[in-house]
Formats: structure tokens, C-alpha cells, sequence
């Protein structure tokens, strides 16, 4: 019974297609990791930092991979509650875990003299991170927010050099790390199994915590014109939606929307922030800061894409496209959202200048980055995720169908930005400044290029709102 | 700035619609004289909400000829005349009641966006719910909603996909009764016989992406034998036509 129930869960949420390609990833991460010996020092940075990012990610993404189906059928069932826990555990490692065997898998090389801590102290990490959306999924956001800046915290602070995070292992202190790890694994575990033992009834619980909630501040339109009505929801109201995790999509779907002026003022403090540590503070070697840079690059624009998927999913285009030509909605729907995100950035890409003045030039990536290439992003994860994978959430709390393949080809623009900066990045170290400058304005000029050329091509545009109709938006 | 206009005609002649190898549609020809109110009647897969959407003119037909009072179904005038209400609407979820209307009120540029929200919101009886998060009302209401949403810029045509469904017998009076103040051509897409008696004049009956009959009601009603339900006789009819 277990096992049919396994294959039943497993299959009901994953393609066969993409459990293959799955595993051929897993294999060629181990394969590299046993084959490459090198001791690249950027994973004293990268492994604190990517812990940090991915055990974040489950909490603040909500995420459990439950569909609408299991609620109305197999919730239902006469199933024994303890192999359904371990079913849908089984999942949320699938969907959340995996990842980070893929990455972190490259730096087994650098970890070669504490293989055998290495191996447990991920295990256990892996055990955490795939426990800690079950754990989280039905607490408030601002509880969800402290839990997860308490744990980035503490794995960051690895490289303080504080010994007893679970990231330490790449700091020297493969002991504590382990025995840090495993704690919180012997914690998070069974409180995860508890939780989705009885994840029907937490949820009903969850729908009717939220069935009574009213809309605080209730914005007029009334008297604006379209295009103020159009800039007013599109551009000065950021909307963060989250039906996102680490595979891509599915886990439960959060939204939150605040006002630009807002925004910016909290990018704007975090910016001073963060160029005060970098200009007199953290005293990292031009190297170092530039590694720093280069992880946060990497890292931005995961976070972004994630928040920005469910821009389609989101918009109800059987009103918007009755409204004016549907092509010149969908051109000016993606661009003031852009354009917002853009200008949310604005005061970290202008820091990101400031370093760059004083003579980091990954900074000048970043900053452009930031403030160009990430907006540009958003423009053409939407057209893709239109022609591949177009959903529309029309339920919070419930992944929207199966992961395949598909899916995961919306996450493919971030490729050859990361591919572009890493080679920029890797220009400076070769000490060829005026080759990095170039890759980085190539960088900027290509992908913001590529946004402008989709949106305001007519045929593309129409192929698109053809897709979007045909699919069920409208 | 808004503009009203006179109900118009709706013409489709000879529309064909494929979908790859599924032809959606074959050479489907039928004309409503403004403002007449007809149903689209037909079973699941008929082709009714395609050519809904073609008449919105938000597909092209593969085929044939589309026309709303001699315009093309995707011009910019026909846009702002038509009213359009697909099967199982969503309005934007993370807005209240009250945000959704005048949102897509200002979006069409109506006048006076914040009356008209005030008078639907006290003709379709949704006023105790106009601070409410759409994601957290019940079915029903998010129906009355979304008809709001496809006639707050008083449409003089309306297209409307199931628009009873979710809705308990009092409400579907009151929408009924609102549907029939509305000086509108309207075409009411259907596979539940009541609902289009009650919403309109004149059948068009489709299957299989073509007209299987068309005529009035009580053309309909003659059709059958003595004491036969009206949907035995649709049933008939659209088995016949297979």
C-alpha cells in the first residue's frame, strides 16, 4: 500500500520526464563532485550563503506540494496517516531538496579532507531544508519572516567564523557543523511529519483563518484615467506573489503587495547599509568583495525570478485584454512592472555605482544588473513561461498542477545571465578589466535588448495573447 | 471618455475554427438583430465558448466572416461596446470587491466609475462584501462579482458563458432581472435548457462547431409531444444531430 501510494503522490506531482532528468542531474553533480579536485576558495563564501538562501526559500515560499485533487480526493481516503506523511515527505524533498544536492555537490571538492562530516552534515541539511515548509506553511508571515532571518543568520554567520552554524563545515569547524546540522534535523524532522500527518486538517484551519480578512486600506480608482488607473495597480504598487520554490513552481502561493514609495525606502536603507559595509566596514580584499558581489548577482536574480512567475498567473486577462488592444495590455502591463521593479532596486544598483567608483567593477555589474538586466528578466520569464508553462492561480494554498519539464525551461533566461557575469566575473580575476567592462555592458545591452525587442514586436505579441486565450485566461 | 452606443447586430457566417487537427468549429453561420437576446445552446465540446471567444475577437477565426453591427469583432470601438463574461470568471483575487470594480471601471474609462460601483454593489446585493478579499468570498458571490465586472461600462452587447452558475434561486433573480434592464444585444452560452428560457427569446443549438437548429422558444416547445419536457426535446435534437 505504501509503495502504490508513493508512485501515486510522486507521479501525480512530477513528470516522468522531469524525475529522469532529475536524476541525471543528481548523478552528474556526484560525478563532478568525486571527479574534481580543486580548492577554489569561493565556496568558503558560496556554501554559507547558498545554505542560507535555500533554507529560506521553503520558509518564505509557504511551500507544501499539495494539490486541490489531494484535498477533495485523496485526503479523503482511508489511508493510514503515517504513510502519508511519509509520501508527501518524500515529495517536499523532491521538490525542495534536491537542488541542493545539485549545487552544493560541487563543493565536495573543497570539503575532500571531511568527506564523511560533509556527507552527514548535508544529509541532515537536506533533511532540514525539506522539513522546514511543512514546518512553517500555516504560521504568519511575520513569524515566517523572524524564523527565517534567525536561520540566514546563523548560517551566515559561518563566516564570521562562528562555529557552532551547520554551515561552518566550509570554515573549518567540520565537527560542530555536523553536530549543529543534526540537531536541528532530530528537531525540524518530526515536527514535519507531524505536520503533514494531519495536513488536511491544518489547511482547513489555514483557509478559515483567512476566510474573515478584509482589505485594510481600500484604493480608489475612481476619476483616474486608464493609464493612471494602469500605473497606479502596475507600477506603484509592487505585488510580490509566491507560488514558487526551489524546482521552480507548485508549494502553496502567497501575495503580498505594498506601495512603491514604500519599497523603496526599505531598498534604500538596506542600500546605505550595504554600502557602508562594503566602502569602511567588512574590510574584504577587492577579491573578496568582488566574490561577494558575484554570489549576491547569482542570488538576486533566483530571487526575483521566483517573485516574478506568477506575474501571468496573477493578472486576469479576461478583463484586461477587453480593456484596450490585448497586445498593447500585455505590453503595458510588462512594462510599468518592470519599470517598478526597476525603480524598487534603484537605490541598491546606485550604491552598487558608488562601489564601483571607488574601484570594485563587479559592483558596476551588480548595479546594472539591478537595475537593468533583472527588469529586463521579468519581461522575458513571462513570455516564456506564456508559451511553456501558462498558468493562472485561481486558489491559494494548493500547487497548481504537476512540475514537468516545461516548467522548468521559464527558468532558462537566467542562464545566460549568470553565464555573462560569471564570465565577467572571471575577466577581473585574469585581471582584464577592459574585457569584464565590455562582457558587462554586452550583458546589459543584450538581455534589456531582448526585453524591448518582445515587447514591442506586434507578431510575437499576438502569438502570445493567441496562447493566453487558447489556454484558459480569458 | 465613455461613449454609448445603440445595440448592435452579430453576424457569423461560414466560421470555421480549428485547433490544430480539432476542428473547434465548421462553417458555423448565425445573425442576432440588435438587441435580441439569444441562447447558444449545446452540449459540452458544442464549440460555444470558441465562438464566444471569436466574437470577442480575442481568436481568429480560421475561416469565415465575424461582424458586431458591420465591425470587426477586434476593433477598438467594438471593444468598448461589448460586455463579455467567460465560464467560471475570476476576478483579481488579492483586491476587495469594491477594488475590482472601480479598478476595471477606470481601466474602460467609464464616468462616474465610484456611482456605478455604488449601484451595482447595491443591485447585485454585494455591498456587506465591497471591503472583502476576492479570495475569500464564496463562489457565488464571486459570479455576482464578475458580472459586475463584464457590465459596470453598460455594454450594448454582452456575451455571457453559464453566467447563472454558482448562484442560489434568489440571486438569480435579482441577475436575471438585471440582465433584462440592460439595453444590450446579449448571446447566452448554455447546456442547461432553464437557463436559457429564462434569459432569453431565441435558440441557436450547436453541436459538433455547427448549427444543428435555430428558431424561438415556442417553436422549440412545439417541437415536442404532447406533455414532453422541453429538454427531453433538446436531448433528442442534439442526439439526432451526432
Amino acid at each position: 500500500m505504501l509503495y502504490k501510494l508513493l508512485k501515486f503522490v510522486i507521479l501525480s506531482r512530477f513528470s516522468k520526464q522531469l524525475l529522469v532528468l532529475m536524476a541525471v542531474l543528481l548523478a552528474w553533480a556526484l560525478f563532478i563532485s568525486s571527479e574534481t579536485g580543486s580548492s577554489v576558495n569561493i565556496y568558503h563564501y558560496y556554501g554559507p550563503a547558498f545554505l542560507a538562501f535555500f533554507l529560506i526559500l521553503p520558509i518564505l515560499s509557504g511551500g507544501i506540494a499539495v494539490l486541490k485533487s489531494d484535498r477533495d480526493f485523496l485526503f479523503t481516503l482511508p489511508v493510514k496517516r503515517s504513510e502519508l506523511a511519509l509520501s508527501l515527505f518524500v515529495v517536499q524533498l523532491l521538490s525542495f531538496s534536491l537542488i541542493v544536492i545539485y549545487v552544493l555537490a560541487y563543493s565536495f571538492s573543497n570539503l575532500r579532507p571531511v568527506l564523511a562530516y560533509a556527507l552527514v552534515d548535508f544529509i541532515a541539511l537536506i533533511l532540514t531544508v525539506t522539513s522546514l515548509g511543512p514546518i512553517t506553511y500555516s504560521l504568519r508571515l511575520g513569524w515566517r519572516i523572524l524564523f527565517a532571518s534567525v536561520l540566514a543568520i546563523w548560517m551566515v554567520s559561518a563566516l564570521l567564523g562562528f562555529p557552532f552554524s551547520p554551515a561552518a563545515i566550509y570554515s573549518g569547524h567540520p565537527l560542530y557543523a555536523v553536530i549543529t546540522s543534526v540537531i536541528l534535523a532530530v528537531v525540524t524532522v518530526p515536527l514535519a511529519f507531524r505536520s503533514l500527518s494531519r495536513v488536511d486538517l491544518d489547511l482547513m484551519k489555514t483557509f478559515t483563518r483567512y476566510s474573515s480578512s478584509e482589505v485594510k486600506h481600500v484604493r480608489r480608482f475612481s476619476g483616474m484615467t486608464p493609464m493612471k488607473a494602469m500605473l497606479e495597480e502596475n507600477f506603484y504598487t509592487v505585488e510580490v506573489s509566491g507560488r514558487m520554490n526551489s524546482m521552480g513552481g507548485g508549494g502553496s502561493y502567497r501575495s503580498g503587495r505594498f506601495k512603491l514609495s514604500k519599497g523603496v525606502l526599505v531598498t534604500a536603507v538596506v542600500a546605505g547599509v550595504y554600502y557602508y559595509l562594503f566602502a569602511y566596514r567588512l574590510n574584504l580584499s577587492l577579491h573578496n568583495q568582488e566574490i561577494v558581489i558575484l554570489i549576491l548577482s547569482i542570488y538576486s536574480v533566483i530571487f526575483i525570478m521566483f517573485f516574478t512567475m506568477g506575474v501571468l498567473g496573477n493578472e486576469r486577462l479576461w478583463l484586461g485584454f477587453m480593456t484596450r488592444n490585448p497586445t498593447r495590455y500585455l505590453r503595458d502591463l510588462l512594462v510599468t512592472k518592470s519599470l517598478s521593479l526597476s525603480a524598487l532596486l534603484s537605490p541598491l544598483a546606485v550604491a552598487n555605482f558608488l562601489l564601483a567608483i571607488r574601484g570594485d567593477e563587479q559592483a558596476l555589474n551588480f548595479g546594472l544588473f539591478l537595475l537593468i538586466v533583472i527588469p529586463s528578466l521579468l519581461i522575458i520569464v513571462v513570455y516564456m513561461s506564456a508559451f511553456l508553462y501558462p498558468f493562472q492561480i485561481k486558489e491559494e494554498i494548493s500547487m497548481p498542477g504537476q512540475f514537468n519539464l516545461r516548467q522548468m525551461g521559464t527558468l532558462l533566461p537566467a542562464l545566460p545571465a549568470w553565464f555573462l557575469v560569471a564570465l565577467s566575473f572571471g575577466a577581473l580575476e585574469g585581471g582584464m578589466q577592459l574585457l569584464a567592462l565590455i562582457v558587462t555592458i554586452f550583458t546589459t545591452v543584450s538581455i534589456g535588448g531582448t526585453a524591448l525587442a518582445l515587447i514591442y514586436s506586434k507578431s510575437l505579441g499576438k502569438r502570445v495573447v493567441d496562447r493566453l486565450v487558447t489556454a484558459g485566461f480569458v | 471618455m465613455e461613449k454609448s452606443f445603440a445595440p448592435p447586430s452579430i453576424e457569423l457566417s461560414s466560421v470555421s475554427k480549428d485547433y490544430g487537427s480539432v476542428h473547434a468549429l465548421r462553417n458555423l453561420s448565425f445573425r442576432l438583430e440588435p438587441g435580441e437576446r439569444c441562447a447558444l445552446l449545446g452540449p459540452n465540446g458544442a464549440g460555444k465558448t470558441t465562438t464566444l471567444k471569436i466574437l470577442v475577437g480575442l481568436l481568429t477565426p480560421t475561416s469565415g466572416d465575424v461582424k458586431i453591427g458591420n465591425l470587426d469583432p477586434s476593433s477598438e470601438e467594438v471593444r468598448r461596446m461589448m460586455g463579455y463574461l467567460p465560464d467560471d470568471a475570476s476576478p483579481y483575487r488579492s483586491f476587495s470587491v469594491r477594488e475590482n470594480m472601480e479598478y476595471i471601471g477606470a481601466l474602460r474609462g467609464v464616468d462616474d466609475v465610484s456611482d456605478k460601483v455604488d449601484s451595482l454593489l447595491d443591485s447585485l446585493q454585494l455591498r456587506e462584501y465591497e471591503r472583502a478579499k476576492v479570495s475569500r468570498l464564496s463562489r457565488g458571490n464571486v459570479q455576482k462579482l464578475a458580472m459586475a465586472l463584464a457590465i459596470i461600462h453598460r455594454p450594448s452587447v454582452l456575451l455571457l458563458d453559464e453566467p447563472l452558475n454558482y448562484l442560489d434561486i434568489p440571486t438569480q433573480e435579482t441577475v436575471i432581472d438585471h440582465l433584462k434592464s440592460i439595453n444590450s444585444t446579449q448571446l447566452v452560452s448554455t447546456h442547461i435548457m432553464e437557463v436559457a428560457t429564462r434569459l432569453t427569446d431565441r435558440v441557436v443549438m450547436i453541436s459538433h462547431g455547427s448549427v444543428v437548429w435555430t428558431g424561438t422558444l415556442d417553436d422549440l416547445k412545439k417541437l415536442g409531444k404532447d406533455g414532453e419536457p422541453i429538454e427531453r426535446v433538446v436531448a433528442r435534437m442534439l442526439t439526432d444531430a451526432l
